[in-house]
This record gives C-alpha cells, structure tokens and sequence, in this order.
C-alpha cells in the first residue's frame, strides 16, 4: 500500500531513540524493607540529639551519625518509590483511594528525615510506613503483623 | 485497559512535514505488546502545553537521573501535588506496559512534568 511505504520512507530518517528497557522483574516487594531503613534513620536522629550540640561533640563520630542518618532517610524514600511506582497497580486505588496521598506524605517525610535532624519527622515517617505496611498487605489479602526491631 | 497507538495517517505525515511532529525509534521491549522493539512513534510536542497528561496516555520524558536519556512510558497516575511558592506541581507515575518486565520508576520514582518532550500520538512502523 502507497501510504505504508511512504510511512516506512519517513520512519527511515528517525534518528532519535527512546528506551523502553526492562528492569529485573524479580516481583518481591516488602514495606520491611522501607521500614528498617526508617527505623535506622529514626535511631541515628535520636543519637545526634543525645550527642549534644555540635561543637562539643566528637566531630568524627557526629560527622558519621549525620551520614548515616542520611543514607538510611535516602534509603528508606528509594525503597517507597519502587514499592509505589512498581507495586501498586491502578486497580488498588479503588480500595485505597488515598494511596498516592501516602506515599507522597511518607516520602516528603523521608526527606525532613534525611535535610534535618527532626525526631517528630523520623517518627511520623515511621508511622506512615506502618500505614503503607497495612494497605500493602491487604492488597495480597494477607495478615502480617507490623512490628519494629528497637 | 491499555490503549494502542494508532497508525500514522496523512494528517499525521502532513504534521511531521510542517515539523509538528518528531520521530522517535523504540528500543527494548518494555512497552511490549503497545510498541515493540524497533517501533517508529510520532511525538506531539506541543500536546501538554494546554493541558496535563491525563491516564493511560504514551509519553516521551528525559529520564531524571540519566543525561541524554529519553524514554517512553505510559503515564500510569499524575499526582497534583502540594503548591510550593504558589506553582501548582505535578508528579507523574511513568509505567511500563510489559507487566512481566517490573519496571523502570524502580530507577526514577515519579518525574516531573518539565521532563515530558510530549505526547506519543501515532507509530509510523
């Protein structure tokens, strides 16, 4: 037909690409793992603050608590957005219409965690996650208990 | 319900002249079975300029943590978010059509909408 070769003529001079790549499919999602990341961070924000002020504590171990807490804040907001964007299908709106709300709370939350040392971010953070804990399990029709290791 | 890309008709060719329309090649096969490796698409780059993306639309975006990197996704949700400093923002959620393939906002996480190049309108091949 003229019109598909003319089609196949135009796509001929296509020279920018567009990735449509795949990641590993592996399917295994866990709210535990955002969790021990939070709880982490939670941790660490707590030991800064028993650390005093700034100037008069050790400035090595000050310096690594402030790392850590915000490796583990940035951890914890990477292990939400995967569990958001490549977990929770469109279907799960219906029962939870107010899922983007939470994941978008709970990783604003991640980042006051991560930006300052904010013992009422860290805990609220913790209890946004046993939030996304219950409605992820109940979209696998499963109990599971939340619990926290400290 | 995933929506196909029509093919590109004269109307289509016509736009693409008058350079109302880029090409983009696919590659990888993450919007399988929508668009297969290879896949010639027509962009609209001007589509969001008047209005948001909306559901189930096939968008181009520059990827937020890879320079030089454009990808195409279907937009899977777009989040209004809270106004900073009077702007109202908005997030989309970029999803893969390859339900096999788990995904790719594994990587970027919802993207801005200043990354979107515009709306996958049609496919050539």
């Amino acid at each position: 037909m003229f019109q598909e070769a003319i089609a196949k003529l135009i796509a001929g001079t296509a020279v920018e690409t567009v990735s449509a790549h795949c990641d590993g499919p592996c399917g295994v999602y866990d709210p535990a793992s955002a969790r021990i990341a939070a709880e982490a961070a939670l941790s660490m924000t707590q030991k800064i603050i028993d650390l005093g002020p700034a100037e008069s504590a050790d400035h090595n171990t000050y310096g690594r608590f402030v790392t850590i807490k915000e490796q583990q804040a940035h951890l914890a907001k990477e292990e939400l957005l995967i569990l958001w964007t490549d977990y929770f299908k469109p279907e799960h709106l219906d029962a939870n219409p107010d899922l983007h709300e939470k994941f978008w709370k709970a990783a604003k939350l991640c980042s006051a965690v991560k930006q300052g040392v904010d013992i009422d971010a860290a805990n609220d953070l913790m209890a946004a996650i046993e939030d996304i804990h219950n409605v992820y399990w109940a979209t696998k029709g499963r109990d599971v208990a939340y619990y926290v290791a400290t | 319900m995933k929506s196909d890309v029509p093919r590109s008709g004269w109307r289509e060719m016509a736009l693409w002249l008058i350079r109302r329309r880029r090409l983009f090649r696919v590659t990888g096969n993450s919007m399988t079975p929508t668009l297969t490796a290879g896949a010639v698409v027509m962009l609209d780059p001007q589509a969001y300029r008047q209005q948001m993306p909306q559901e189930q639309e096939i968008v181009v975006a520059r990827h937020p943590r890879q320079d030089g990197l454009q990808i195409v996704k279907r937009v899977a949700a777009v989040i209004e978010g809270p106004t900073e400093s009077g702007h109202p923002r908005a997030l989309l959620i970029l999803a893969s059509d390859n339900a096999a393939a788990g995904s790719d906002s594994r990587t970027f996480g919802p993207v801005e909408l200043d990354l979107v190049m515009g709306k996958v309108v049609s496919r050539l091949l």
